[in-house]
């Protein structure tokens, strides 16, 4: 059931083909070839395409940990005076979808010279409310007892941060780094929109264009692009598979 | 002199945490409080994306009063959350539940549930597109054993079966939640009662179901605004079709804004969007906490 | 160390996107598949004789104008943009984006030009000036399923009603078409072809005004007083036939839905035994290749309700956004594309016809460029209103209402109007 479809789409993928009418069986193995990977390699940009998601979701995800880290534990310490406002609107944020940040964002990046360009794509997606809720609600779990006793022996609030709330805040930010990989990697809108050399795109949006490019949808090739697209993630899910597990499962337990 | 020390004083208080927290507060100011505020503004204006916005005040929210399209998108949008909340919920506690039950190889079965959610949403909703078309894959299955067949795409059913594809979806990621829901409420517990002899149906109403609550909560709060937030999906597949049957908030917004050029107008919508999603939030924490 | 490498990063970044030396940008929509690889030898040529280079992105047809203007709102305008005749003038109501080719175009141009009404066309909807220059163009016939013709018994005459260029066949005569083909051939209970499928779920332009058009609705969509022309006799006659298709079982299952992709499809897999939508590429490439099993043969238009023939005529469209800086190097690609070696190979490999009238020498003898010649002279191209986008979304919304039994013909039509009238609120 949780596989049939991609089972199917493998299927599609491995005849060339342009229409969905075909036989769930194949008649014969010759019928199978891989030219539809073939041409989804060779002869489109689909290369460049997982190498620009790569980049902008290797390097988001970076960036976004480190500040949601280190936003959360503020936060979480109520070290700032204002902290749950802060709070407060990170929870509102967290309704605001890309659609709507995207009318004056464009603006703003294209004043910036920033369209048409990774960075663009990368600094946006650098800091998601949700991240700053992931962490600020499990950092409140951790007792505060660790970090004063450190203080009062003589480390630095640095030092302390690093030491001794880092190392216990390792599961969460699991779930953070692959739930994050995941959301910039699917992100889809902010290419569309910011993104127009075909050498920029990213592979949601590249696998987007094939369904729509030519009048007649090759399913073949776009079946083909389906999956290789969604390849990355399925590896990263399934390497970090159980950090993300119990990091849901804590998550679960928050709130 | 005294107002200048307390700021002083302030700054080096406070040196480190703002050092800390300045990445993120701006990175999160800059990239969605400061477009959302500017969305605001928009909203009132005339802005074909080229040269200036034209301040035109309310006009952009009488036309949205009396567009079609927009009430039919927003009722679509009401659609799938009211069909895709409920599901979501429940359907991922049942599966929690039949989780629970197995003991040997959870981790795995875990891990193919969650499966979905990770391949990415243009890829799963185009390889639904496919096996949703006419004269499909799962029209011949029907076919073969005999059943009349559907037509997913149609104006009445798109709307059901886009919903379908994000159940599908999501239902193995929340299972995860209140599968760690159960996991903590302390075994003795329940083994107490049942020593005092309450059978199952008691045990859920007055142990199990009071601690799971707030998940619920979170699951239901969580699954709207995914419903809310639909774009891609009814991008990939139907981009609105047939005539709007399927077209969502965001879609609308997206298509009035990006094709029409008419961004004061997509910007009003964005905030009829934003409002009506902020209370139905407000109204489910209201809903659920009190009882 | 965190921010150093930041800032090595976006260097990196930057250094990775942009570009140097001279070199035009242009943003061509995929009128054949893999424009990259098909102006390759052009732009070559190009290259060697002037020196510029041409980088080509490829923006598709649904994002285009979006992207265009996004693009010129950034200031990141491409030198040379492909547009069709529904899409360029909301570039130019909105914004003043593009730049007036009058001053680049010479009489000698104009002379080779072979259809001059469509440039003057051009410039009536633009307030007198050009703003679009045409490389190629085509036009849209019917094809019509030979085998199942055959299954179905369809006389000889019938067929030579529909390819011969002096006869001509009627709605009523597609309605007799739908009786005789849309039958269970096999026994098993269940109807297997079917005679048309109308893409109701879709909103591409033309479905709806091939129709409408046969029927005798305005060119423009707009009446002699510059109003919409969409509560008219035309458009019910065809919602009316529509819906006839429709109700008595001529068109396949799901069809309000289907995209138009998807009808294609349905001619293609064999399923329908008409469609009437069929672009050069298609009839002359595409199909013949991967469709081996379809056994086609190419239809002229029918004859509507009140005796016209019409079809749809589309046309590459090039235009220089204002925000250019390399306007006459622009200008030079143009009238490159123009020479008649140029018109040539486009022609050849795109199977599109040559603006100027340059047929390449394969096609001189095939019967099936002289049919896509012949309907050129009542091709009626895509309306230039600027309010375009949501009068498409509006009828093609209407028209599904029909189809899926929602309303009536005449209710459609009168919604049709309101809304369309409404829209122009917006768009003066």
């Amino acid at each position: 059931m949780v596989f049939f479809p991609f089972v199917w789409a493998f299927r599609i993928s491995l005849i060339p083909t342009y229409t969905t009418y075909v036989s769930f069986f194949p008649r014969s193995l010759s019928e199978l070839s891989l030219v539809n990977y073939k041409y989804l390699l060779y002869q489109t940009k689909f290369p460049r395409w997982l190498l620009n998601s790569l980049i902008v979701s290797g390097t988001a995800t970076f960036l976004n940990t480190i500040a949601c880290f280190m936003l959360g534990y503020v936060l979480a310490r109520k070290r700032l005076p204002g902290s749950d406002w802060i709070f407060t609107m990170v929870l509102a944020l967290m309704m605001v979808p890309y659609q709507i940040t995207i009318i004056s964002l464009y603006l703003g990046l294209s004043k910036v010279g920033l369209t048409n360009n990774l960075l663009g794509l990368i600094l946006p997606m650098s800091a998601h409310p949700f991240g700053v809720f992931l962490m600020r609600q499990y950092i409140l779990m951790i007792p505060k007892d660790y970090e004063e006793a450190a203080l009062i022996d003589g480390s630095t609030r640095f030092q302390a941060l690093f030491r001794i709330v880092l190392p216990q805040t390792l599961p969460a930010i699991g779930v953070l780094l692959v739930s994050m990989l995941i959301e910039t990697w699917n992100n889809f809108i902010l290419p569309l929109v910011i993104i127009t050399k075909t050498s920029l795109k990213t592979v949601t949006v590249g696998v987007a264009d094939l369904a729509f490019e030519i009048l007649n949808t090759n399913w073949g090739v776009l079946m083909a692009g389906s999956l290789l697209g969604a390849l990355p993630t399925i590896i990263i899910f399934v390497i970090f598979n159980k950090y993300f597990l119990k990091g849901l499962t804590l998550q679960g337990g928050i709130k | 002199m005294k107002r200048r020390k307390n700021l002083m004083w302030y700054f080096r208080k406070y040196k480190f945490d703002l050092f800390l927290a300045l990445p993120g507060i701006l990175l999160l100011v800059i990239f969605y409080v400061a477009p959302v505020i500017a969305v605001f503004f928009v909203s009132f204006t005339r802005w074909p994306i080229i040269g200036a916005p034209k301040w035109i005040g309310l006009k952009n929210y009488q036309m949205l009063m009396s567009d079609r399209i927009f009430f039919k998108s927003l009722l679509n949008t009401l659609y799938y959350a009211a069909l895709i909340v409920p599901s979501l919920t429940i359907f991922s506690f049942i599966l929690a539940l039949i989780l629970r039950a197995i003991t040997k190889g959870r981790e795995f079965f875990k891990a193919v549930f969650v499966f979905p959610m990770v391949v990415t949403l243009v890829s799963t909703a185009t390889i639904w597109k496919g096996l949703f078309l006419p004269f499909g894959p799962i029209n011949a299955v029907l076919e073969f054993l005999g059943l009349p067949t559907v037509q997913f795409l149609s104006a009445e059913h798109v709307k059901n079966s886009l919903s379908f594809i994000l159940i599908w979806r999501d239902v193995g990621y929340f299972s995860i939640f209140y599968l760690a829901g159960f996991e903590q409420i302390p075994t003795e517990i329940i083994d107490a009662a049942k020593v005092d002899g309450a059978n199952a149906l008691q045990r859920f109403t007055y142990i199990i179901w009071p601690m799971m609550r707030p998940i619920v909560v979170l699951v239901s709060i969580l699954s709207t605004i995914g419903s809310f937030m639909i774009f891609t999906l009814v991008y990939v597949t139907t981009r609105g079709g047939p005539a709007y049957s399927s077209e969502a908030l965001l879609n609308y917004i997206y298509d009035v804004g990006w094709k029409e050029f008419r961004m004061g107008y997509a910007a009003a919508a964005a905030v009829v969007y934003f409002v009506i999603l902020f209370l139905l939030n407000s109204f489910q924490r209201l809903v659920f906490s009190r009882e | 160390m965190f921010r150093k490498s930041l800032v090595l990063l976006s260097i990196l970044l930057f250094l990775l996107t942009i570009g140097f030396g001279k070199t035009l940008q242009f943003w061509a929509t995929p009128f054949v598949s893999q424009p990259e690889k098909f102006f390759e030898p052009l732009v070559k040529q190009f290259k060697a004789e002037t020196g510029i280079d041409v980088e080509i992105s490829v923006v598709s047809y649904a994002d285009a104008v979006t992207k265009i203007q996004a693009a010129i709102a950034a200031g990141e305008a491409p030198d040379l943009v492909a547009l069709s005749e529904g899409r360029f003038m909301p570039l130019v109501r909105f914004g003043n984006a593009l730049y007036e080719l009058d001053e680049f175009v010479t009489d000698d141009l104009l002379k080779r030009v072979v259809r001059p009404q469509l440039l003057d066309q051009y410039r009536q909807i633009a307030g007198g000036k050009l703003y679009v220059f045409p490389i190629c163009f085509w036009t849209y016939l019917g094809a019509i399923n030979l085998d199942i013709f055959k299954k179905a018994g369809v006389p000889e005459e019938f067929i030579e009603k529909m390819t011969d260029p002096n006869k001509y066949y009627t709605w009523d005569d597609l309605l007799q078409l739908g009786a005789m083909v849309t039958k269970d051939y096999n026994g098993d209970g269940k109807v297997d072809h079917w005679l048309y499928a109308y893409p109701g779920g879709e909103n591409w332009v033309h479905p709806f005004l091939l129709w409408y058009w046969n029927a005798g609705g305005s060119p423009t969509l707009l009446d002699e007083n510059g109003k919409p022309a969409f509560n008219t006799e035309a458009t019910i006659r065809a919602l009316k036939f529509l819906l006839t298709l429709k109700e008595k079982g001529y068109m396949p299952p799901g069809v309000e839905s289907l995209s138009a992709g998807d009808a294609i499809d349905m001619f293609t897999s064999g399923k329908t035994a008409f469609i009437n939508n069929v672009w050069p590429s298609n009839a002359f490439v595409v199909w013949p290749k991967q469709f081996k099993n379809l056994n086609f043969r190419l239809v002229y238009p029918p004859v509507g309700p009140t005796g016209l023939r019409t079809t749809y005529f589309g046309s590459y469209l090039l235009a220089i956004p204002r925000q250019s800086k390399m306007k006459r190097e622009a200008w030079k690609f143009i009238e490159f594309l123009l020479r008649p070696e140029s018109q040539k190979y486009i022609s050849a490999n795109t199977y599109y016809s040559s603006i100027t009238g340059d047929v390449p020498d394969e096609f001189k003898g095939d019967p099936r460029v002289k049919m896509y010649m012949e309907v050129v002279k009542y091709a009626i191209p895509e309306p230039m209103h600027p309010a375009m986008a949501r009068w498409k979304m509006i009828y093609n919304s209407e028209t599904q209402a029909v189809l899926s039994g929602q309303k009536t013909p005449e209710e459609a039509a009168k919604t049709m109007q309101k809304l369309a009238e409404q829209a122009l609120e917006f768009y003066k």
